[in-house]
C-alpha cells in the first residue's frame, strides 16, 4: 500500500514536472538565473538572508543565501480548477491554512491547501473553485 | 420627390441587407426588439399627469401605478411557450412568462422557510401579490412591484425569506443565535425606493450578472454573522449578496443620496469583477487582479514564506497612489468595487479624488465612456434627450417655415441663426416650440432620470443646464434652418431617413461586427465607428451628397447609442433564454444523466472548464464526461432557441447567446450536483457501517501497515490509509479520503492501539520499540532546541543595518542560558510517551542518550537559525 502511495506521488510529480523548475532546497541562484534569465526585480523581504526574485509571467522565487527555497507561480490552464488539485492531492495528507489572518473589510479570506509530500500548495479564495497561485517548496 | 426618395432609401436598405445577408444572416435579437421594444413611457406618463412637473423628482412618482406600468412594459418583452407546472394553487401556464419562470425557479425559496404553509397565498394570481403577502400588505403594495422589477431588470432577485445564504444555523429564522420573523428580513419603503432607483441607475454590465442569484437582507439591527459591525455587505462568488442595515441607508429630501446606493452597487460590482474574470478567460479569479488594473491604481503583491514557514500574501499600494477612500486602498478587489460604485453615484467626488487615468479607464471600460460628475451628467442627459427629440425638430421646422400664427416666445433671437433668412413669424414659432421642448426635457430629466434632481440641486447647475439645453436646441434647429436655405429638398430626405431610425438592424449588425469573443470587452469605440460606417453606406446608396450622408449616419448613431443598443441586445437574449428555461433544464438533465450512467473511476486528471463544482468534488470520469458533452449540448440548445419561428443563424449571435446560456446551464447542473451530493452523503454513513467491522478485522489480522512503533500520529495515519485502501466503494461526489477519513478514525482505527491483539504485537516488538523510542531523542531535542532558537531570534532581532555576525554571538549566549530547560522539556515529553511508560524507560536512560547527541544537535540548530 505504502509502495502504491509513493508510486502515485511519483507519478503526480512526474506528470506535473512538464515545466522544468528548480529543485527547491538545492538549486542555486546561479542555476536559477541560467534557466530563467535575469530577474525583472529583486525584492527584499523581512526574512533573514532572503529575498524574492521576480521573473516574467508572474513567476517569483524566494532565495535564502544562495539557495532557492520557494516558488510562487501562476497556475497553468488546467491547474486553475481547485478540483484538479483536490485530485492531484487525493493520496496526500493535505493541510489547509487560512492566509488572511486579519479580515480586511469584507473580502473573502484566502486559503493555502498544501501537500508537503509533493512540496506543492495552491492558494484559493474561500468559496471559489479557482486557484490563484501555485506555491512550490522542498518536498518533505 | 419625397416618394422618389423613400423608394431609393428602401432600395438602399434592401440592397444593404442583401449584400450583408450572405455573410451576416438576420439576427434573432433584431426580430425580438422590433416586436417588443418601444420607448419606455410609464414615467413620462406619470410626469405628464402631474400638475407640478417642475418640482418633481424620481421619488415623486414612486407609487404602485408607476411601478405597475413599468412592470407591464417589461412583461410585454416576453413571449414564447407558456411555462408548464404549478406553484401552490397556481397553474404556471396561466402566468406571464417571467412570473412563471420566477416561481418555477425560486418558488420554494420565498416566504417563511421554517414554516412554508404559514403564509396564505390563496387569492393571489400574480407575483407582486404573492410578494406582498410575504410583506403582510395589500396586493397592490409597492414592495411586490419593486421585487418583481428588480428580477425583470437584473435577472436575479431580492430575497423575501428568512434563510440567509451561508448562515450558521440550519434553521430558517435563526440568525446570530436569535430568532426572527420573516418581516425582519424585508425592506422598508425608503430602502425599496433606493433599490428601485438603482434599477434606473445601472446598465450593462450590471444587468447581465449571470453569476448572481439573490440579494438577501439580514435581519434589521443585526451584524453580518462572523463579521464586525462596520461590514454592511458581502458578495459571494456562490451567487449571493448579503446586506446589512448600514448598506441600506437612504437620506435627503429626494432620497437620492445615502450609502444604499454605494453599498449595493459596491456589492454588485464584486459580482461584475468575478464574472468578467470568468468571461475573459485570462485565468484569474477577479478582473481587478489583471495587470492593467493593478498598474493603473498602483497595487502590487508581496508574497514570501516567513521564518516560521508560513506563507505571507499581501497587497501593497505604491506610495502616492490615490484612492476614493481609505477602504479602497485595502486590495484591488475592494478598490474596484468601491471606485466603480462611487464613480456611478458620487461622480463629482470621484473625479476629484482618484487618478485621472483610473477615472478614464473606468469610464471607458465600464460606463461606455460616460461619467457622472456634473458636466458628465449634463452632457449624457442632453445627448439622450437630443436624440429622443431629434425626430420632432424636423416636423416643427417644417410647420414653422409656413406658419402665420402669432407666437409670443423670445427663446431664440435672429442672431441665433446667422446666415439664415427667417420671417418674424417663423422665428417666434421656432422659439415657442423650442421653449416648450426645453421645459419638457427638463421635467423629464428631473423625473425620469435617476440622476436628474441630484444634478440640478444648485442654482448654478440649473442655469448651466438651461444654457446647455438652449444651445443644443439652437444647434439642432439651426441645422435644419440652414439646410432649408441650402437645399429645399433636404428636409424630405432626412424625413425619409427618419423611418430607418427606429430599426435596430444596423446597430445590432455593428455590434456583431465588433464582437471579438466577449461582450464584456469594451466594444464602444469600434461600435461608434462601425455603426456610422454602415448607416452612411445605406445613406450613400440614396445618392445623397457625402456631407448629408454623414449627417444622417451620425443621426442614426445618436438614435442608437452604444449603451442603449447593448442593453437592448443583451436584454433580448436574456429574455429569449429565460423563455426557454424548461428546455434548458431538460437538456441539462439529459447530459447529467448520460454522464451519471457511464462507468466511473477517479484515475484520470480533471480536464475541462465549463462545469466546475464550486465546493465539493466530482470524480474525474464524471467531470470529464460533463465537460466533453457540454459544448455540444450548449450548441444544440442555442440552435433550438427560437422567437416566433425564427432561430439563430447569425454566427456571431450564436457566440453571444452562448455567453448568456452557459451560466444558466452550469447553474442547473450545479443544482443536480448539490442534490446528488447530499443524497450520497447520507448513503456514505450507512455503507461504512456495513464494512466497518471487516475493516477492523483486517487491520488486526496483519500489522504490516504499522510503519512506526513509537510515533502515534504516524501510526494513526498508516491505520487510516490502510483502512481507506480496504474500501472499494467509490463516491462520485466526495473525495474518498475526505468522505471516509473521519469515519475510519472514529471507527476501526479509534481504539486500535489498546486492542489486545495490537498490544500483543507490541510486546513481540520490544527490542524494536526500544530502538525507536531512543531514536526519538535526537528528533525531540532538535525540535525543542529550534523552539529556543526561534525565541532567541525574536528577542535579539536581526535588522537591516546589522550583519549576521553581530547577532550570532548574543543569540548563542541566549541558547546557553536556556539549554538546561530545553533538555528538561525533552525528557518530560519523552517520559509521557505511553511506550516509555509501558517499557519502563527511565530519565537517566534518556539523559545518557541526550549526552550522545547534544553537541551535534546544538551546532546544527545554531547554524540553521543564527
Amino acid at each position: 500500500m505504502r509502495l502504491l502511495f509513493i508510486f502515485s506521488l511519483v507519478m503526480i510529480t512526474s506528470c506535473g514536472a512538464q515545466k522544468s523548475g528548480p529543485n527547491y532546497g538545492k538549486t542555486t541562484v546561479k542555476e536559477l538565473l541560467t534557466e530563467k534569465g535575469e530577474p525583472t526585480k529583486e525584492e527584499l523581504i523581512p526574512v533573514e538572508d532572503s529575498k524574492v526574485l521576480h521573473f516574467d509571467g508572474g513567476e517569483k522565487y524566494q532565495v535564502k543565501n544562495d539557495i532557492v527555497t520557494n516558488g510562487y507561480l501562476n497556475p497553468s490552464k488546467e491547474e486553475r480548477n481547485l478540483i484538479y488539485w483536490k485530485h492531484a492531492f487525493k493520496d496526500c495528507d493535505v493541510v489547509t491554512q487560512k492566509l488572511t489572518e486579519k479580515q480586511v473589510g469584507h473580502e473573502r479570506p484566502e486559503y493555502l491547501m498544501k501537500c508537503d509530500a509533493l512540496g506543492k500548495g495552491v492558494v484559493y479564495t474561500e468559496d471559489s473553485d479557482i486557484v490563484l497561485r501555485v506555491v512550490e517548496y522542498e518536498a518533505k | 420627390m419625397k416618394q422618389n426618395n423613400l423608394f431609393l432609401l428602401g432600395l438602399a436598405l434592401l440592397s444593404f441587407a442583401a449584400c450583408t445577408g450572405q455573410k451576416t444572416p438576420k439576427s434573432l435579437a433584431t426580430a425580438w426588439q422590433k416586436q417588443h421594444l418601444q420607448e419606455s413611457d410609464s414615467l413620462i406618463r406619470a410626469v405628464a399627469s402631474s400638475n407640478n412637473q417642475a418640482s418633481m423628482c424620481l421619488s415623486s412618482v414612486f407609487n404602485s401605478t408607476t411601478l405597475k406600468n413599468e412592470v407591464a412594459e417589461y412583461e410585454r418583452r416576453f413571449s414564447g411557450n407558456p411555462v408548464r407546472g404549478s406553484w401552490k394553487h397556481l397553474d404556471l401556464s396561466t402566468l406571464p412568462i417571467p412570473q412563471a419562470n420566477f416561481l418555477s425557479k425560486y418558488g420554494r425559496e420565498i416566504g417563511d422557510l421554517a414554516d412554508p404553509e404559514s403564509i396564505d397565498y390563496s387569492g393571489c394570481y400574480d407575483l407582486p401579490c404573492i410578494f406582498n403577502r410575504i410583506y403582510q400588505k395589500e396586493s397592490d403594495y409597492i414592495a411586490g412591484y419593486v421585487h418583481y422589477l428588480w428580477y425583470l431588470k437584473f435577472g436575479h432577485y431580492l430575497s423575501l425569506d428568512n434563510k440567509v445564504p451561508d448562515q450558521k444555523s440550519p434553521t430558517p429564522g435563526v440568525y446570530n443565535n436569535k430568532q426572527f420573523t420573516v418581516l425582519d428580513y424585508l425592506y422598508d419603503e425608503k430602502e425599496l425606493y433606493g433599490l428601485w432607483r438603482i434599477t434606473h441607475l445601472l446598465v450593462e454590465p450590471y444587468i447581465s450578472l449571470t453569476n448572481t442569484r439573490e440579494i438577501q437582507r439580514i435581519p434589521r439591527k443585526e451584524n453580518l454573522e462572523g463579521y464586525p459591525m462596520g461590514v454592511c455587505g458581502l458578495a459571494s462568488s456562490a451567487g449571493h449578496i448579503r446586506l446589512q442595515d448600514g448598506c441600506l441607508q437612504v437620506h435627503n429630501v429626494n432620497q437620492d443620496r445615502g450609502f444604499l446606493y454605494l453599498g449595493v452597487i459596491h456589492e454588485m460590482t464584486h459580482m461584475v469583477d468575478y464574472l468578467q474574470a470568468q468571461q475573459r478567460k485570462n485565468g484569474g479569479w477577479y478582473r481587478s487582479h489583471e495587470q492593467d488594473y493593478l498598474d493603473i491604481v498602483g497595487f502590487y503583491k508581496v508574497e514570501y514564506t516567513d521564518a516560521n514557514g508560513k506563507l505571507v500574501s499581501e497587497w501593497k499600494l505604491k506610495e502616492g497612489a490615490k484612492t476614493i477612500r481609505s477602504y479602497a486602498a485595502t486590495s484591488p478587489v475592494e478598490n474596484f468595487a468601491d471606485t466603480l460604485a462611487y464613480f456611478r453615484q458620487e461622480g463629482e467626488e470621484t473625479k476629484s479624488k482618484i487618478d485621472a487615468r483610473q477615472y478614464s479607464w473606468i469610464s471607458s471600460n465600464y460606463f461606455h465612456g460616460e461619467s457622472y460628475d456634473k458636466v458628465g451628467n449634463r452632457t449624457r442627459l442632453l445627448k439622450k434627450y437630443e436624440s429622443a427629440f431629434t425626430s420632432q425638430i424636423l416636423p416643427k421646422v417644417m410647420d414653422c417655415s409656413s406658419t402665420k400664427n402669432a407666437y409670443q416666445s423670445n427663446y431664440f433671437s435672429a442672431s441665433d441663426f446667422p446666415g439664415a433668412t427667417l420671417t418674424p413669424w417663423m422665428l417666434k414659432c421656432l422659439s415657442s416650440e423650442a421653449e416648450t421642448m426645453a421645459n419638457t426635457i427638463t421635467a423629464r430629466v428631473k423625473t425620469y432620470e435617476a440622476d436628474g434632481c441630484a444634478s440640478l440641486v444648485f442654482r448654478e447647475d440649473q442655469l448651466a443646464w438651461s444654457d446647455a439645453v438652449r444651445d443644443s436646441l439652437r444647434r439642432s434647429f439651426g441645422v435644419y434652418v440652414q439646410e432649408i436655405a441650402n437645399d429645399p429638398e433636404y428636409l424630405e430626405k432626412v424625413k425619409d431617413f427618419n423611418n430607418t431610425l427606429k430599426d435596430p438592424f444596423m446597430a445590432n449588425e455593428a455590434i456583431f461586427q465588433c464582437y471579438k469573443g466577449s461582450t464584456k470587452d469594451n466594444l464602444k469605440p469600434c461600435y461608434d465607428t462601425k455603426v456610422v460606417e454602415i448607416a452612411k453606406r445605406a445613406a450613400l446608396d440614396l445618392k445623397l451628397p457625402d456631407d448629408q450622408a454623414t449627417e444622417m449616419s451620425e443621426l442614426y448613431l445618436r438614435s442608437h447609442t452604444y449603451t442603449e443598443v447593448t442593453e437592448k441586445l443583451y436584454l433580448s437574449y436574456r429574455t429569449i433564454i429565460s423563455a426557454h428555461d424548461e428546455l434548458i433544464r431538460v437538456e441539462s438533465e439529459d447530459v447529467w444523466q448520460q454522464c451519471l450512467n457511464m462507468p466511473h473511476n477517479d484515475d484520470e486528471k480533471h480536464s475541462g472548464s465549463i462545469y466546475t463544482p464550486r465546493n465539493g468534488y466530482l470524480v474525474s470520469s464524471f467531470f470529464n464526461c460533463l465537460n466533453a458533452q457540454l459544448p455540444m449540448t450548449l450548441q444544440d440548445l442555442v440552435r433550438s432557441l427560437e422567437y416566433e419561428g425564427q432561430r439563430i443563424t447569425h454566427p456571431v449571435e450564436e457566440l453571444i447567446v452562448l455567453e448568456f446560456l452557459e451560466p444558466r446551464v452550469v447553474e442547473v447542473i450545479r443544482e443536480f450536483h448539490k442534490e446528488a451530493a447530499e443524497f450520497e452523503k447520507e448513503q456514505l454513513g450507512s455503507h461504512f457501517e456495513e464494512i466497518s467491522g471487516s475493516i477492523k478485522d483486517f487491520l488486526l489480522s496483519d500489522f504490516g501497515w504499522v510503519k512506526s512503533l513509537t510515533d502515534r500520529a504516524a501510526m494513526m495515519m498508516s491505520c487510516r490509509m490502510e483502512a481507506l485502501g480496504q474500501i472499494d466503494f467509490l463516491p462520485l461526489y466526495h473525495l474518498k479520503r475526505d468522505a471516509f477519513s473521519e469515519l475510519v478514525m472514529q471507527g476501526p482505527c479509534r481504539d486500535i492501539m489498546s486492542d489486545p491483539a495490537f498490544l500483543k504485537f507490541l510486546e513481540s516488538s520490544k527490542e524494536k520499540v526500544d530502538r525507536e523510542v531512543f531514536s526519538k531523542v535526537e528528533m525531540t531535542l532538535t525540535k525543542k532546541a529550534e523552539e529556543r532558537a526561534l525565541y532567541c531570534k525574536e528577542i535579539i532581532p536581526w535588522k537591516w543595518e546589522r550583519t549576521r555576525v553581530t547577532v550570532r554571538l548574543p543569540r548563542k549566549g541566549c541558547m546557553s542560558l536556556g539549554w538546561e530547560d530545553v533538555e528538561r522539556a525533552v525528557i518530560e515529553e519523552l517520559l509521557k510517551d505511553p511506550l516509555s511508560q509501558r517499557f519502563k524507560i527511565s530519565e537517566s536512560d534518556f539523559r545518557s542518550k541526550i549526552s550522545e547527541v547534544r553537541d551535534a544537535v546544538r551546532e546544527k540548530v545554531e547554524e540553521k537559525h543564527f
